[in-house]
């Protein structure tokens, strides 16, 4: 009895209550973490920078199923010293992934449900700060924002849209392998014009002169081969140090154990997404995205090569669109160029 | 379900313990994720057997064997993450030597219920409204712990520990949540014994 007493006082002085109109003060420096209830979802998301900008660029995570929050919590990108100085950045862990927490269906991740979650939450930031929403999304999550645009033709809340280093194909496409034919070959004349590897880069183009596509396993294997041992060495991800884990441990609002020892859960969400993003030929529907739009990616990015991104500018329809490479830059174009990035991002977005 | 099965265990085991046995002692314990995700936890030990075991050849050693069942409540902070609060009865197997150290191994079954801080939902309107958020949970756990029976050398009749365990709750995608969580505490003998 007396042990029911104590829960109940516990809990009620936890419980009741209400949204107060100071919650959501916008301010220069807003660093605020909430939780949004999509039916009986719970989105966590986090709002850093520049609230009293007015712009809050909606950041749409890739992976699939890469963790964003704590992407947030150790500055992954290097933006809490830029971008967010100049705007607001919300960084939301995509549903099941991350910082989840409850009960819920595998059934309920899809492509679809992530986009409806993505419309919830600029629906929500826009109103909760009275704010103008850019949507950018880095590689799944720049495909993520093309099915957005095309879902919301017209309702979407941004009224800008970035990708950065975003496909428009997925693994079963064959256009894909073109794309990335052309992107080794092309690479290949270019590192041999600035004498790079030459003797390598010689052997991948007499490799390519055999194969006018790229089909077979094997031949899939060895073009990665040839990336991995001539490009990615050269633009690889950020590599984190010890203090990253040790903030993420102590500081980050991850349940640790869930948001990392439990990779096998991220693989079920991330196989069925591959295989829903897959199952949708986006390539044949580009012409129907005419939104506002900047497309970004490095000229060294083997996911999303300048070929493939040059064909994602050409068949979308819009009459206002970008195209930047970024040389010297490969798929994670944000870390590898800076301050070029963050010069593209601020000319677009003013 | 799962939530009325936990309650009911939970009940059981504390109205047996309350009506059976008297509490042999009463502990107090920083209980928490890491240091950073704070919490308390209390409980109330009944001894329900104890015996003396096998001396150990090399030194003469008598170790002092018990089972307990303690009734436990308590709750931990993760700031941005959630608040849980517990009734957690446990039971464990200890042993201890004649210069007071102990060391124990136990499971718990209880129940859980969390709260997620700042929850907002928009309705159809475009109105945001603030709301309270959950999980209800059936909780489990397994632990070992180490410490010293004061009592032994210092004539204080209490005792500290440190206790790492796993806790597992359900039902969460797509079966459990696992938490680890550090408990150190100490232990105050409501009566006079080993």
């Amino acid at each position: 009895m007396k042990i029911n007493f104590i829960i109940t006082l516990l809990l009620s002085s936890i419980v009741f209550t209400s949204c107060k109109e100071e919650d959501f003060l916008t301010s220069p420096s807003t660093d605020e973490l909430f939780h949004l209830k999509n039916e009986e979802y719970l989105i966590p998301i986090r709002v850093r920078g520049n609230t009293a900008s007015g712009k809050i660029i909606l950041f749409v995570q890739g992976g699939p199923g890469s963790n964003t929050l704590d992407f947030a919590e150790i500055d992954y990108p290097g933006w809490k010293k830029t971008l967010e100085k100049e705007y607001a950045v919300a960084y939301y862990d995509q549903r099941g992934t991350g910082n989840r927490q409850g009960n819920f269906k595998l059934e309920q991740i899809s492509v679809k449900t992530y986009v409806d979650d993505l419309h919830h939450i600029a629906s929500f930031l826009s109103t909760a700060y009275n704010a103008e929403i850019i949507m950018m999304g880095h590689s799944f999550g720049g495909r993520l924002t093309y099915r957005y645009m095309l879902a919301h033709p017209t309702d979407g809340i941004p009224n800008k849209y970035i990708s950065v280093n975003g496909p428009g194909t997925s693994d079963g496409d064959t256009l894909r392998w073109e794309f990335r034919r052309g992107f080794l070959r092309n690479t290949a004349i270019l590192e041999i014009s600035k004498d790079k590897n030459v003797e390598e880069w010689d052997g991948v183009l007499s490799w390519l002169s055999t194969r006018p596509k790229i089909e077979t396993v094997a031949d899939k294997i060895q073009w990665n081969h040839y990336i991995d041992q001539l490009v990615y060495k050269y633009y690889s991800e950020k590599s984190l140090s010890f203090k990253n884990y040790f903030n993420v441990l102590f500081s980050s609002p991850y349940n640790p154990i869930t948001a990392f020892l439990n990779e096998g859960i991220i693989d079920d969400i991330r196989w069925k997404l591959i295989m829903d993003m897959a199952s949708f030929n986006l390539t044949d529907k580009l012409s129907g995205i005419d939104q506002d739009i900047l497309l970004i990616t490095g000229r060294y990015d083997d996911v999303c090569p300048p070929e493939e991104m040059n064909y994602v500018f050409n068949n979308i329809s819009s009459s206002s669109k970008k195209l930047e490479i970024i040389e010297n830059a490969g798929h994670e174009s944000f870390n590898h160029q800076p301050e070029e990035f963050m010069n593209l991002i601020i000319n677009y977005i003013k | 379900m799962q939530y009325l099965t936990a309650l009911l265990i939970l009940i059981t085991t504390t109205e047996i313990s309350a009506q059976i046995k008297k509490p042999t002692a009463i502990s107090v314990s920083y209980f928490g994720e890491t240091i950073t995700h704070p919490g308390l936890k209390i409980g109330l030990d009944y001894e329900l057997k104890s015996w003396d075991g096998n001396k150990k050849k090399s030194t003469q050693q008598t170790i002092s064997k018990s089972i307990i069942l303690s009734s436990n409540i308590g709750f931990y902070f993760h700031q941005d993450y959630q608040t849980g609060v517990f009734a957690l009865p446990e039971l464990r197997y200890s042993r201890k030597n004649q210069k007071g150290n102990f060391r124990s191994v136990g499971l718990g079954v209880g129940y859980m219920r969390t709260f997620i801080p700042n929850v907002y939902e928009v309705n159809t309107a475009n109105e945001i409204k603030r709301t309270t958020e959950g999980n209800n949970y059936f909780l489990t756990t397994c632990f070992v712990a180490f410490g010293k029976d004061l009592s032994v050398k210092y004539s204080i009749p209490m005792g500290v520990y440190i206790k790492p365990q796993i806790m597992y709750a359900l039902p969460n995608y797509p079966n459990g949540v696992t938490y680890f969580a550090l408990e150190i505490g100490i232990n105050y003998k409501l009566t006079s014994g080993k």
